[in-house]
This record gives C-alpha cells, structure tokens and sequence, in this order.
C-alpha cells in the first residue's frame, strides 16, 4: 500500500483529483451565492491546486533521480566488494552524476593498473623461474664434466700417463668455464640492482679503439682470423666509461672471433656523427636469423646451443653488453644476415 | 633562464668533466710509471701537464664571463663557485701528479724500498679518493662525496705509518737515505692528493647540498 502511494503517478493522480474535487466545490458555492468573496477564494484555492501539484511534481522527479544515484552507488559498492574479494574483472558503467561518475571511471582505472601490475608480476616471476632454471643449468653442465674428469682420475686414470693430463687440462677448463660464469652472474646481478656505478670520463676513443684491438689480436689469429682496426690517429674525445666499455668493445669481438670461421675478417673501427661517435665491430661470420635478432640479448638466450657452449660463452655476454650501453643512455644495434655475417653498434656522447 | 646562459653552464660544467678525465688519467699513468720505474710514462704526465694548464685557464675565462654577463643565483651561482674552487683543486693534483712523476727516476733504482713502504697502497687510496670525487661531482652524489671525506683520515694514518717506517730504513741502512727522502716527498704528495680530493668532494655537497662542510662545518647538522 505504502509502495502504491510512493509511485509519482498516483501522487499526480491524488492531487489533481484533490484540485479538480476543491474548483468544482468552490464553482458550487459561487453559483449558489454569488458572492465576490468566493470568486477570490476561488481563485486562491486554484493557484494553491497548482502549487501543490508543482510541488508533488517536483518531489517525485528528486525521488526518481535520487532512487537512480542510489542504484548506481549500490553497484559500485557491489563492485568495490568484488575487487577486496580478488575478481578483476569488474568494468563499471561510467553513468550518474558527476561525482559517481568520476568513483566509477577511477574504480575502472585502479581495476586497470592492478592488472598490469599482476601480468608485470607474473611475467617478472616467469623470468625468474626461468632464469634459476638457466643458472643451475648452465652450473650443473661444468660441474659434472668437472667430477666425470676427477672421478676417472680416482678410479685408475692418474696413473695412465697417456690421459692423465689431458683430463686434468679438461677439469681446468670446465673449472674456468665455470669461473667466467660466476664472474658474468655477479656483473649482471651488480647491474640490475644499480649497485654498479657507471665513471664517465672523456677518453680518446680512437686510441681505445686501437689497443682494444690489439689485445683481441691474439686471439684472433690463432685462428686465422684477420682483425682489422680503423680507429685512425686523431683525437675524438667521447663520454664514457671507458673500462665498462673496454668490456662491451672485447665482448663484442670476441663473439666475432667465436662466430667467424677461420680466414674470415672482423672490423673494429668508429665514425663521427656531429654530437656523438658510433662505434662497430663487423665481421662476415656465420650471421644471426632473423627470428633470433630480437631476442639475442636476453640472458641465457641462445641461437645455437650446441654451438655456443662448445666455443665457451656464458650465455650473458650480450646481456651484460645490452645493460651498459643502456647505463650510457645508448642503444646497441644489430645489423646482421645469416651466413653473411653481422655487425654491432653504439652511439657514444662527444 | 635564458638559452645562452644555459649553454655557458654546459659548457663549464663539460670543460670540468674533460679536465678532471684528464688529470685522473694523469694520476693513474704517474703511480703506474712511479710503480714501474717506467720514465717513458713520466713523459705522458708530463705532456698531460700542459692540457691540464690549458683548461685551467679556459674555466677562469668562463666563470669570468658567467659572473660578468649572468649574475648567477642559487644552485647555478652554486655550479659557478664550486667550479672555481674544483678547477684549482684539479689544477693542484695535475702538479702533484708531476711531482710524483719526477721522483720516478730518483727512486728507479730503489724498487725494493718503494715496493716494502707499500707507497702505492696509500696511493690507491688517494688515486681512488679522486676518482670518486669526480663520480660524485658527474652523478651529483652528495652521500659518495661525504664518504669521501671520511676516506681523508686513512690516508693521513697511512702516511704516519710509512714515514716511520722509511725513517726506521734510513736509519738501519745509510745507502736509502737519499731515496728514503725522495720516498717522504712522495708520500706527502699523496697525502696532499687526498686532501684535494677532499676539498673538490666538500665543493659537492657544496653544490648538490647547499651545505658547507669544510672545516668539520656539519659536524653539528
């Protein structure tokens, strides 16, 4: 009953009935007196009949409006309940007034960034797992080869002088092998948690490029490898640090020397840009496919895993080149085609 | 702040960079040759003196041009004052740098005694005292320059310790007291290199901070 005369239409009903039942009644008493007075008391009663049904009017529209805020703002509590309970996937309607309107599109927005922050969570995880997985694999690889040499010695073989120190010399290697992969962890691990401070000095890159150069020539020419400098002999001053880059100019090589068969040429060299020196080591090697170049500087990431262990990298050599180009406000950039070779640069500030 | 402003400051604080490069790289060449008995290593320190000398006067010029044109205020009068006072500091080390350098062939003949005083350890302390300093002053590092302030009382400790220790050689045996003394100058040179290196990393938090700490000032924040 109560619920019949809330609804707005019988209220209009009941007041205009009312107004109507009062203008007849009065219309009754004019014609039976015919008295000024009540032509004024007529009149009055009728402008009091239509303030009352304004007034109504008005009212039911404030309930109407209000009884639609009251809705949305049940919802967004329903929703607000469902995201504390973990449903993410609440997507509000962003209607009503300008206040809840505004809670609805930040309530969207707060459901949007928490999702990004989960997925960058979960793929951050991913990594992780992913790369213990890498670690303890690329350690457990050495160490078992390092036990299988040690455990053969034991049973018999320290006394065979044919293989005694050829096993020996194995041991060693895997146990440098292992060495060098500690040391890259250590870099990266310094590297990504900003504990490594980069010293940038202005240094002679023509001369750094030179005896780069000449402490990779070696290595180089072992196995036949031409290793051509053009680093030329006037001074270009560049801003860097010039040992982290003595680093990403030997690693970089020395991929070179690893992926480039024998009788093959490497070039290291720079050229003047007007505010900066771009720096690059080519070689025609055995070149990167195109589906590997995007990811060649993630950690662990390898093109050809056989072949990549059995030259002795680590897996991180590109990554740890990767995060000091980037400490340099730089890019590294790959240029390569498979079976054709490849080459590597950066930019560095004047 | 005006574009032409702007660049006057870039380029001060670049010539600063390229000055403190050279004169770390002075450094690390006159320790290695006093180390090594190499004179040919000397004629680099030596050589480097000169570019050294060079920017010395070019910073004077632009912090005259600056003060005269600009009337800097605030954190740029700050970069100004600090680059006066760094530029001289520098300029400083570059000499001591020389000095140690020419010591080298009065002490080639000595390596036993330079190597048991141990002179490079307490060089690396100096040696690395400057380059921090300058990693500071590059990366605006107040909390690295503090450090290195406290670093300064270890090098002094150090040179206590030697200078005994040299003076102790002398007396056992007359034949070191001529190099023993080239070896005394030595050391205060270093302790003088850690001094500067000091003051350039006051000038720092000088710069960054706006806080005076020379003379133990912060003692009391």
């Amino acid at each position: 009953m109560n619920r019949f005369f809330r609804s707005y239409r019988v209220r209009i009903a009941v007041a205009v009935l009312v107004g109507v039942s009062i203008y007849f009644l009065l219309f009754a008493v004019e014609s039976a007196f015919h008295l000024r007075a009540s032509l004024v008391a007529n009149h009055l009663f009728t402008s009091a009949t239509i303030g009352a049904l304004l007034f109504f009017l008005f009212e039911e529209v404030l309930v109407s409006f209000r009884v639609r805020q009251l809705k949305i703002l049940n919802t967004i509590v329903d929703a607000l309940q469902r995201i504390s309970a973990g449903d993410l996937s609440v997507q509000l309607p962003e209607t009503g007034a300008g206040e809840l309107k505004h809670i609805s599109k930040l309530t969207n927005q707060i459901v949007g960034n928490l999702k990004d922050d989960i997925s960058k969570l979960e793929k951050l995880e991913r990594v992780r797992s992913e790369f213990l997985a890498n670690v303890s694999h690329e350690l457990r690889t050495p160490i078992f080869s390092i036990q299988g040499f040690i455990e053969t010695l034991i049973d018999g073989a320290m006394d065979d002088p044919k293989v005694n120190r050829d096993f020996l010399q194995k041991a060693y290697e895997h146990s440098e092998r292992l060495n060098a992969l500690l040391n890259d962890l250590i870099e990266i691990s310094r590297i990504e948690s900003g504990e490594m401070r980069m010293s940038f000095r202005y240094f002679n890159i023509s001369e750094f490029v030179g005896s780069v150069a000449e402490e990779m020539r070696p290595k180089a020419e072992k196995k036949s490898l031409r290793l051509i400098a053009r680093s030329g002999t006037e001074e270009v001053l560049v801003l860097g640090d010039r040992e982290r880059l003595r680093q990403v100019l030997s690693n970089l090589i020395d991929n070179s020397i690893k992926y480039t068969d024998g009788g093959g040429d490497i070039e290291v060299g720079f050229t003047e840009l007007p505010e900066s020196v771009r720096v690059y080591v080519k070689d025609n090697g055995s070149g990167i496919g195109k589906e590997h170049l995007e990811r060649i500087f993630e950690r662990f990431y390898r093109v050809d895993k056989d072949r990549s262990r059995s030259v002795g990298g680590t897996g991180l050599g590109l990554a740890i080149v990767k995060h000091i180009i980037e400490a340099h406000n730089g890019k590294i950039e790959v240029n390569s085609e498979l079976g054709k070779g490849s080459e590597f640069s950066f930019l560095l500030k004047k | 702040m005006h574009r032409h402003f702007e660049d006057l400051l870039a380029k001060l604080r670049v010539n600063l960079i390229k000055m403190g490069s050279l004169v770390d790289e002075q450094l690390d060449v006159a320790f290695k040759a006093l180390h090594d008995g190499d004179l040919q290593a000397t004629q680099r320190v030596f050589d480097t003196e000169k570019k050294v000398n060079d920017f010395d006067n070019l910073l004077d010029q632009q912090v005259d041009e600056i003060m005269a044109l600009e009337q800097p205020v605030a954190a740029d009068l700050r970069l100004v004052l600090s680059a006066i006072k760094m530029n001289h500091e520098l300029e400083r080390i570059g000499d001591v740098a020389v000095n140690i350098a020419q010591r080298v062939e009065a002490l080639k003949n000595n390596h036993d005694l330079v190597r048991s005083t141990a002179i490079l350890e307490m060089g690396d302390v100096a040696r690395r005292m400057v380059h921090d300093s300058l990693d500071a002053f590059i990366h605006g590092d107040a909390e690295l320059a503090r450090r290195i302030c406290r670093e300064d009382d270890i090098v002094d400790e150090m040179n206590r310790q030697k200078f005994r220790f040299v003076i102790g050689e002398m007396k056992k045996n007359p034949e070191f007291v001529e190099p023993g003394a080239h070896l005394i100058v030595a050391l205060k040179h270093i302790e003088r290199i850690a001094d500067h290196a000091t003051n350039i990393a006051e000038d720092v938090v000088f710069l960054v901070d706006a806080k005076v700490i020379k003379h133990h000032a912060a003692d009391n924040d």
